[in-house]
């Protein structure tokens, strides 16, 4: 090869140093063999004892001498090929991307660009996205269930997975107890009470109060009490973050993270992002809390409301059942009773009635009117006077809200059953014979609730053993739907039915009854429904199991 | 909130001579009895009022719990104003409820007779409304 | 459950001398056989499950081969629950609560509660605390009581093919509060398939598998996908199963009103044997409906097959269920689901029909009201 043709080249190649000298960005010549051929004046200033002639490896960090062997090697077997460019690491505290391009007789020209803003830009949002992401899946997981124990397991599951490497989250006491949810490393959480002073935990007690929370190095790990560390942690606690879970008003409770001696710790922005995952557990545990809260009133207020299980009284099966007429209420205007009487000898009253109206109002309504009836009891042989005195306690001048009802009084004799009934403006019991007649009883009268005055018919009955008097609200028969989608249940429908129910136990009859009623509806919307059966037991098994035995349904 | 009617009740009121007619129509309601009451009264509050109330039924549909107890407060309304109440060609849904709650006493003979099995034919064009109105009786 | 054909001779002769008692309807007879086992050494998850449970099973099996009547059947299942209650007291089987809580509820409408009563009573034996939510549980109350009280699991009952939507809906929801649910029942198929198919977390095939699969532990569902239930059966996007079971009153009408045209003697059925027919029809739109549901013609097909040996037994020729099918055809023809599924079934009809159908029982008042014969 002629001298003066490579000089030729090389002067039409070759980049002078001038055109590189002024560049912004650090600019590196290397041969093949690693020694440095040119430096400009950003490289020398950024990389120490790069000169000309030292060797690549004294100058650069390892990342870059490894980038120009590999370069070199490609370009040895692919002469004019592409080459690979894009390689990264790190000078000092700073990061570049090293991008390679071909010198003279096989010098490398590398040249460094600064990429530590876009790094850290990216490394942010990366962290932002991921932290974003946990958020909305923390929040999908902790609104799913207002159940308090769980928000509490669940926020200690999440944050020790990502917050810390171990989480706990501390209730507001119960007395001297503090409920407790403990977990590591994203493990299943475990729930219990602990019995410990919140004072001894640095910035507990505050955080319970409602104080802003207290930085982390502030927090001496050491000073931590046993009952606060988890069993299954490792190694000593090196450092600690106490964050309230902000709650309505007052604190939810309290998320201490753990992080081990050998772990990072908390920097001020995980602070802040634990104060943001702190407040959407705090929100959920909190809507948990007040449902708890909520659902124990209404519990408590209802238990009266709630139709009671019926069992044997008195040598005399009484079997009730109940469907209110929305799926999510369980009391409505529909109710019955059984009041025993004083002594075996004594009659029994059954009361099944249906209140005008529905939901809260109704059931208020109907609360009235089984305890005023439960206080009459002792007249229940003279069905008017009880009814009159009824009427006259419920009357209001504001509103006409009546109720229509059926008075039973029961009494065993020998092997029957002895029945007055009367109806108030209600739809009259049937009994089922023996035979398979199914009677209408005739008795008739005045709703109750709205008018100064009222009348009413007592018809007496007797039940032979194994025949069943069926007392029932017209939810029943004016359950509409069928095959053909508009019918009403109706009264006809349900004679059928019992007819069919000869001899069976006063359970199974409100059973089947129940059952076609709700299959007639299908799925449609229907009214409060109650039935209630009196039955004269059979004579071959009087005795049965015992009387206290729970009913068919616990629900 | 916005009431979106899902099974119209309509109310409308005739005024003649001493007596207003009120024609139900649709589902009287938990939803819609209210809106009875508040009608019902209002008539009997004009001045002056009427002698008799008229709730012609001929084109109602449906009557809950809460419809009757509607009736019930019209009924009481009309007899403490000394105002004659009468139901006018109940289905026979109503005569049913009316007569097993026992008060069918207290809405007029239409109520208890059975004369009309088809109630198109009690609906009368409008001309022929103004027939002479029987004095009021005082329910009590 | 366990067969009567394998059980131990021991076993064998409490089952007989239950079957006696309950079928005499003597319920002190019923409870002494098996407090008296009880008292011998049995253990009560025995008596629970292989004397008390193949008896209501034997009941359920006479009653379905119209050996049985329907007042009897009820009077059977009611002494097989005061028994089981009575059980559930005898100091002699009282056992503390050791492991986690366990929610046992019937399938909104399913009335059928004697598989979900011995389950939640085999696993309060075995020392789970269990809430007995009873039959036919609404879904929202069952929400209700997993937010109240919590559980760990919820065993969820249903025997009844057509209620599988409504377990779906039970089942999606208590995985979105983070309760596993493991399901049983007839319902889900003798392999299970429709359970997983719904999606739930496991399934068994009776009381005892349940339990062991509850104490090995099922893993708790992923609550943050927000899933729903088209995400599992993706196919109701074409909405034939909305359609065809929304319109179920006027393709019963339809149905109806075709059969009349088309048979004479249709159009002179009493108004209780029309009302038969009627429910009848709409029997089979609920059985295309549920195999819309689950996109599963055996669904269908199987229900035919049954309909046709219940009709058999009642002596009413299966090939009356023909121009039923023919009628949804005609009325369903723009639904390309529902054509395949109908075709389907009138094809299995004709096998059967061919091959001369299912053995014949007695006759039945009640079921030779059965009155879709219009070819006799």
């Amino acid at each position: 090869m002629a001298p003066p043709k490579e000089h030729i080249a090389a002067k039409a190649r070759r980049p002078s140093a001038a055109q590189w000298g002024p560049a912004p960005y650090p600019v590196i010549v290397a041969d093949r063999s690693g020694t440095l051929i040119d430096v400009n004046p950003a490289a020398a200033a950024l990389l120490e004892g790069a000169a000309p002639g030292a060797p690549l490896a004294r100058a650069v960090p390892s990342w870059l001498v490894r980038a120009h062997e590999e370069t070199v090697r490609e370009a040895a077997g692919q002469e004019g090929g592409p080459q690979r460019s894009g390689f990264r690491g790190e000078i000092g505290a700073l990061s570049f991307e090293a991008h390679p391009s071909r010198g003279l007789e096989g010098h490398v020209v590398w040249w460094l660009v600064d990429d530590t803003d876009r790094r850290l830009a990216e490394e942010q949002l990366a962290t932002e996205r991921q932290r974003t992401t946990f958020l909305a899946e923390a929040s999908n997981v902790l609104l799913a269930s207002l159940n308090a124990d769980r928000c509490m397991r669940v926020t200690a599951q999440l944050a020790s997975q990502h917050l810390a490497e171990a989480a706990i989250v501390i209730a507001p006491a119960s007395g001297r107890k503090l409920p407790m949810a403990v977990a590591v490393e994203g493990r299943a959480a475990t729930h219990g009470t602990v019995t410990a002073d919140p004072a001894e935990v640095p910035g507990l007690s505050e955080a319970l109060q409602g104080f802003p929370p207290v930085p982390s190095r502030w927090i001496d790990p050491g000073l931590l009490p046993t009952w606060l560390i988890p069993e299954d942690f490792t190694g000593p606690v090196g450092s600690a973050a106490v964050t309230p879970l902000p709650g309505h008003g007052v604190p939810a409770g309290v998320l201490v993270l753990l992080r081990s001696a050998g772990s990072a710790e908390f920097k001020e922005h995980e602070e802040v992002f634990a104060r943001l995952f702190a407040a959407r557990a705090g929100a959920a545990l909190s809507a948990a809390r007040l449902y708890a809260e909520q659902s124990d009133i209404t519990r408590t207020l209802m238990r009266d409301l709630l139709p009671p299980q019926l069992s044997r009284v008195n040598g005399v099966e009484f079997a009730g059942g109940y469907q209110p007429a929305a799926a999510r209420d369980r009391v409505g205007g529909d109710f019955y009773d059984v009041h025993p009487g004083g002594a075996p000898g004594e009659p029994s009253l059954a009361v099944l009635g249906d209140v005008c109206g529905k939901g809260l109002d109704a059931a208020v309504l109907t609360g009235k009117i089984r305890n005023t009836l439960q206080a009459l009891t002792p007249m229940a042989d003279d069905h008017e006077r009880m009814l009159r005195l009824l009427n006259g306690a419920l009357l209001n001048s504001h509103h006409t809200r009546f109720a229509t009802l059926v008075l039973a009084t029961v009494r065993r004799t020998e092997h029957r059953v002895r029945l007055r009934l009367t109806s108030a403006g209600h739809p009259a019991p049937l009994v089922i014979r023996n035979d398979g007649r199914v009677e209408e009883v005739d008795t008739q009268g005045t709703l109750v609730g709205a008018l100064p005055h009222i009348e009413a018919r007592t018809v007496e009955t007797d039940l032979q053993p194994g025949e069943t008097c069926l007392l029932y609200t017209d939810g029943v028969t004016e359950a509409r739907g069928g095959p053909l989608g508009d019918e009403l249940f109706g009264e006809e429908r349900l004679r059928r039915a019992l007819a069919e129910c000869v001899g069976m136990p006063g359970a199974a009859v409100v059973e089947r009854i129940q059952m076609l009623a709700s299959q007639w509806l299908h799925d449609g919307r229907h009214d409060d429904m109650a039935l209630v059966a009196i039955t004269a037991p059979p004579t071959n098994h009087l005795s049965a199991v015992d009387g206290h035995t729970r009913g068919r349904y616990t629900a | 909130m916005t009431d979106f009617p899902s099974s119209p009740f309509t109310l409308t009121a005739e005024a003649g001579p001493q007596t207003v007619r009120l024609r139900l129509a649709g589902d009287l309601d938990y939803d819609t009895s209210e809106r009875l009451v508040e009608r019902a009264v209002g008539c009997l509050a004009a001045d002056p009022g009427p002698r008799e109330l008229l709730l012609d039924c001929s084109r109602l549909r449906l009557c809950d719990s809460m419809g009757i107890s509607a009736l019930l407060m019209v009924h009481r309304a009309t007899s403490s104003r000394g105002v004659g109440l009468r139901l006018e060609s109940p289905p026979d849904f109503l005569r049913r409820i009316l007569e097993i709650t026992g008060i069918r006493e207290l809405f007029g003979s239409d109520a208890t007779g059975r004369q009309s099995e088809h109630p198109e034919d009690a609906t009368v064009p409008a001309g022929a409304q103004q027939q002479p109105v029987p004095p009021p009786t005082p329910s009590g | 459950m366990t067969s009567h054909v394998s059980a131990t001779p021991l076993v064998r002769g409490l089952q007989d001398r239950l079957w006696t008692a309950v079928i005499a309807r003597d319920e002190h007879a019923a409870a002494e056989v098996v407090f008296t086992a009880i008292e011998n050494g049995i253990d009560a998850e025995t008596a629970l499950l292989d004397v008390i449970a193949p008896v209501q099973a034997r009941v359920g099996a006479e009653w379905a081969a119209n050996r049985l009547g329907v007042a009897q059947e009820h009077a059977a299942s009611a002494i097989a629950e005061r028994v089981i209650a009575a059980l559930a007291h005898h100091p002699a089987v009282r056992t503390a609560p050791r492991l986690g809580r366990i929610a046992v509820a019937c399938v909104d409408q399913e009335w059928h509660v004697l598989p979900a009563r011995l389950l939640a009573e085999v696993l309060t034996l075995r020392g789970w605390q269990v809430d007995f939510l009873g039959a036919q549980v609404p879904t929202p109350h069952l929400i209700s009581h997993l937010h109240t009280y919590g559980a760990d699991m919820v065993a969820l009952s249903s025997s009844i093919p057509t209620r599988l939507p409504a377990a779906h809906a039970a089942i999606t929801a208590c995985q979105a509060v983070g309760v596993p649910v493991l399901a049983g029942g007839a319902a889900f198929a003798s392999d299970g398939r429709y359970a997983r198919l719904l999606g739930a977390d496991a399934w068994a095939p009776d009381a005892r598998s349940a339990a062991r699969l509850l104490e090995d532990g099922i893993e708790t569902p992923v609550l943050t996908a927000g899933r729903q239930q088209i995400d599992d059966l993706p196919h109701l996007g074409d909405q034939e199963y909305t359609l065809v079971v929304r319109s179920r009153p006027q393709l019963v009408r339809e149905v109806l009103a075709q059969l009349e045209n088309r048979f004479p003697e249709a159009a002179a059925y009493t108004e209780q044997q029309r009302e038969h027919t009627a429910q009848d029809i709409a029997h089979i739109v609920d059985y295309l409906g549920v195999a819309l549901y689950m996109d599963d013609a055996e669904l269908f097909t199987g229900f035919l097959t049954w309909t046709a040996g219940v009709l058999e037994a009642r002596r009413v020729p299966g090939r009356s269920l023909r121009p039923v099918l023919d009628v949804l055809k005609a009325e369903l023809k723009d639904f390309p689901r529902s054509t395949l599924l109908l075709d389907r079934g009138r094809s299995v009809l004709d096998a059967l029909l061919v091959s001369g159908g299912p053995d014949t029982g007695d006759s039945d008042d009640r079921l030779s009201q059965f009155a879709l014969h219009p070819d006799s």
